[in-house]
């Protein structure tokens, strides 16, 4: 019976899979088990306190419960109380120290807290115990991508790929190294794909408008500032102030001066609202 | 005996849900004179399967024995409500028919029944037979239907000679409620095909391997029957996305659904698959391939037009003043037919409760079913809004007909 709550819990069947919890708990009322998956129904509709009363009823039943614990830990960690979470990981990880999974999920908490030399020792740790780990590369990959090693992230990545070309986690993690790596086209198609698959994710929702935004041919002549960010824009801003102060010593016509220091002028404007008005615009019109 | 009841005891810890192990066990007890376990060991295979006349009988015997005669002749009246229930059956004659009030005239004719006359109705259909006729409004899915399905399943050889086959998977998705499953009904009417409706309680079980099994032997059995409508109802829980998919389990039954619509167990020549989704995006792709479900139909929200009607027909029975349907209609864009159920019984308590607080009996009135409107959202917004972000910004064309229809209804 677990495999089939399992299975519905899978497919998103929440009224079926609450049906029979319900008369599995009815028969069975201090199955662990049961309270976890009861847990995990009220955490997916949002019902957080009932989901902490079903970890607490699953723990009372049984303190030394991994899932139960488990599952309180994802708990705090979607309710951003990352403190309670590390505590609870910490604790699994004491209790089986060659969990490659544990660690890598540590990592990852390590990773969204910032804690990135934390992060990198836990997820050479897994991939040391578990080399094969999927959790542990795909930390690995989103690790190399913040720490700026592209080779590595690269190496992984295509690798993680060829493996599970249509998994779903992979496709995200390959979307951050895109993004990263500047590649916004190839980053556009993979998102439309990855929404396409989910369309309530406003997440990913997000990411397509910002990435047709970048695309889009209107942003052409903002390429240089995309690309090369405060370099390109301090490059620019030194070879106008330059340009004018040649200008000046040359003794150039007024009107040519003007002319430039209006073009700049237009163009550093046009940098300034592009990204607003565009992302705007192509959320109301929509990306085609 | 007791060897018997201990193996059946042990079969129960290991599967709770196991009714036949449990149905065994009760008539043991009840075998024993242990009626008022055999009792509590009855109702719980009573709450596994209802429309089971049997337990509910063996039920009632077990409580005339313990002289609980309240609940014997409550368990009767379930048995008497199941469909599978022998009016033969002995134990029948222990407990005495409820007097049954004379029948008038009933008439059923056409497929339709007439409800002229006050006339008491009596179902003698088995099966929901409906027809298009029968939906309201749809004109344009109804033709569309009627073209890409009915005609090249009934008239195979104008088709044929076209090089188009007949039979083959459709995929009916929209937002919920409003009327896809309706519809799978009334296109099997219209093939005059026999008709197997599969929900996910259907084919997901407990065991490992059993739903496979379970999948296979409904194809068997439609290309057995043909020509037959295979209908499965939710698709998106049954044929999960496995790029989503987590467990392997989910993806072996998706594998076998995909075997037992290319053919590879037998050929599904004259065997029509239809199926719904409320969540296109989460059935697999390779379902959406050529020679599966190939033709994806949305079923949009009923139009104004659909929406008045269905008002007429809803409050047919119902006493009311004078209104102005189509002006109600106006009022609830994008509401389903399940909305409108919802709309006319806010209404009606409404009244009820002002009559029950002692103001004058009054009869419903428009504006009673506008205030409802105002108090109700639409059930489709949710899936509407998915769907926008979907056409708006997911690119490609296979939501082509979504566009189209949050175009014109201006929510794109």
């Amino acid at each position: 019976m677990h495999i089939q709550i399992e299975r519905l819990l899978e497919v998103g069947r929440l009224r079926e899979a609450k049906e029979m919890l319900r008369r599995a708990l009815e028969e069975q009322p201090a199955d662990p088990d049961l309270h976890v998956f009861a847990a995990r129904v009220a955490a997916k509709t949002g019902d957080v306190s009932e989901a902490r009363r079903q970890l607490g009823s699953a723990l009372a039943a049984d303190p030394t419960h991994v899932g139960a614990r488990a599952q309180l830990c994802d708990l705090e960690w979607d309710t951003r109380n990352y403190a309670a979470a590390e505590a609870i990981i910490s604790e699994l990880i004491r209790e089986a120290p060659r969990n490659a999974a544990l660690l890598a999920t540590y990592a990852r908490l390590m990773l969204v807290t910032l804690h990135l030399q934390k992060a990198r020792a836990l997820v050479n740790e897994a991939l040391r115990i578990h080399p094969d780990d999927e959790t542990a590369r795909l930390v690995d990959v989103l690790l190399c991508t913040v720490e700026g090693d592209r080779r590595r992230a690269d190496s992984q990545l295509k690798d993680l790929v060829a493996e599970d070309p249509d998994g779903f986690q992979v496709g995200h993690v390959l979307l951050v190294a895109l993004i990263d790596q500047k590649r916004h086209r190839e980053a556009l198609a993979l998102a439309r794909e990855l929404m396409r698959a989910d369309p309530q994710d406003q997440g990913l929702v997000d990411t397509v408008i910002e990435l047709t935004v970048a695309t889009h041919w209107l942003g052409w002549p903002l390429w240089p500032l995309h690309r090369f960010g405060w370099a390109a824009s301090a490059a620019m801003w030194l070879s106008a102030v330059m340009f004018l102060q040649v200008g000046r010593s040359q003794g150039w016509p007024w009107q040519t001066v003007a002319a430039f220091a209006l073009a700049y002028l237009t163009y550093v404007i046009y940098s300034w609202a592009y990204t607003p008005v565009m992302t705007r615009w192509i959320a109301r019109r929509g990306a085609r | 005996m007791s060897d018997e009841l201990q193996r059946l005891e042990q079969a129960l810890l290991n599967d709770p849900f196991d009714t036949v192990s449990r149905s065994a066990y009760a008539s043991l007890l009840e075998i024993a004179g242990r009626y008022a376990e055999a009792l509590t060991q009855w109702r719980l295979v009573c709450k596994a399967t209802p429309q089971s006349a049997d337990p509910w009988l063996h039920a009632a015997v077990c409580a005339a024995h313990l002289e609980d005669m309240t609940a014997a002749t409550e368990a009767v009246t379930k048995a008497r409500s199941c469909g599978d229930l022998n009016a033969e059956d002995p134990r029948l004659a222990r407990f005495a028919a409820p007097e049954a009030p004379p029948r008038r005239l009933y008439a059923v004719a056409g497929g339709r029944v007439d409800l002229s006359g006050g006339a008491d109705v009596i179902s003698i259909r088995t099966t929901d037979k409906r027809r298009f006729s029968d939906i309201v409004g749809m004109t344009e899915l109804k033709k569309l239907l009627r073209v890409r399905i009915i005609e090249p399943f009934i008239n195979p050889g104008l088709f044929a000679r076209f090089k188009k086959s007949s039979g083959g998977g459709v995929l009916l998705y929209g937002p919920p409620g409003c009327g896809k499953t309706l519809i799978a009904r009334a296109i099997a009417t219209e093939c005059g095909a026999s008709f197997t409706a599969i929900g996910i309680s259907d084919v997901l079980t407990m065991w490992i391997g059993a739903s496979e099994r379970n999948l296979a032997s409904v194809f068997e059995k439609a290309r057995s029957e043909t020509p037959a409508v295979l209908f499965f109802d939710e698709l998106d829980a049954l044929a999960f996305s496995r790029s989503k998919a987590r467990s392997d389990h989910t993806r072996t039954l998706v594998n076998e659904f995909l075997n037992q619509l290319d053919g590879m167990s037998g050929s599904n020549d004259r065997v029509l698959v239809l199926a719904a989704t409320n969540m296109p995006w989460d059935v697999d792709d390779a379902m959406k391939r050529p020679g599966r479900f190939d033709r994806q139909i949305f079923v949009p929200p009923p139009d104004a037009d659909a929406r008045a009607e269905m008002l007429r027909l809803k409050l047919r029975e119902v006493p009311t003043d004078p209104y102005d349907a189509a002006l109600v209609a106006a009022a609830c864009p994008q509401f389903s037919g399940a909305d409108i159920d919802g709309v006319i019984e806010h209404a009606k308590d409404e009244v009820l409760a002002e009559i029950l607080d002692g103001a004058p009996e009054r009869n419903l009135t428009q504006q009673d079913l506008v205030r409802a409107i105002a108090r109700m959202e639409p059930s489709t917004t949710d899936w509407l809004k998915t769907a926008r972000n979907l056409v708006k910004f997911g690119g490609g064309t296979t939501y082509k007909d979504v566009e189209t229809y949050l175009r014109s209804v201006k929510l794109y």
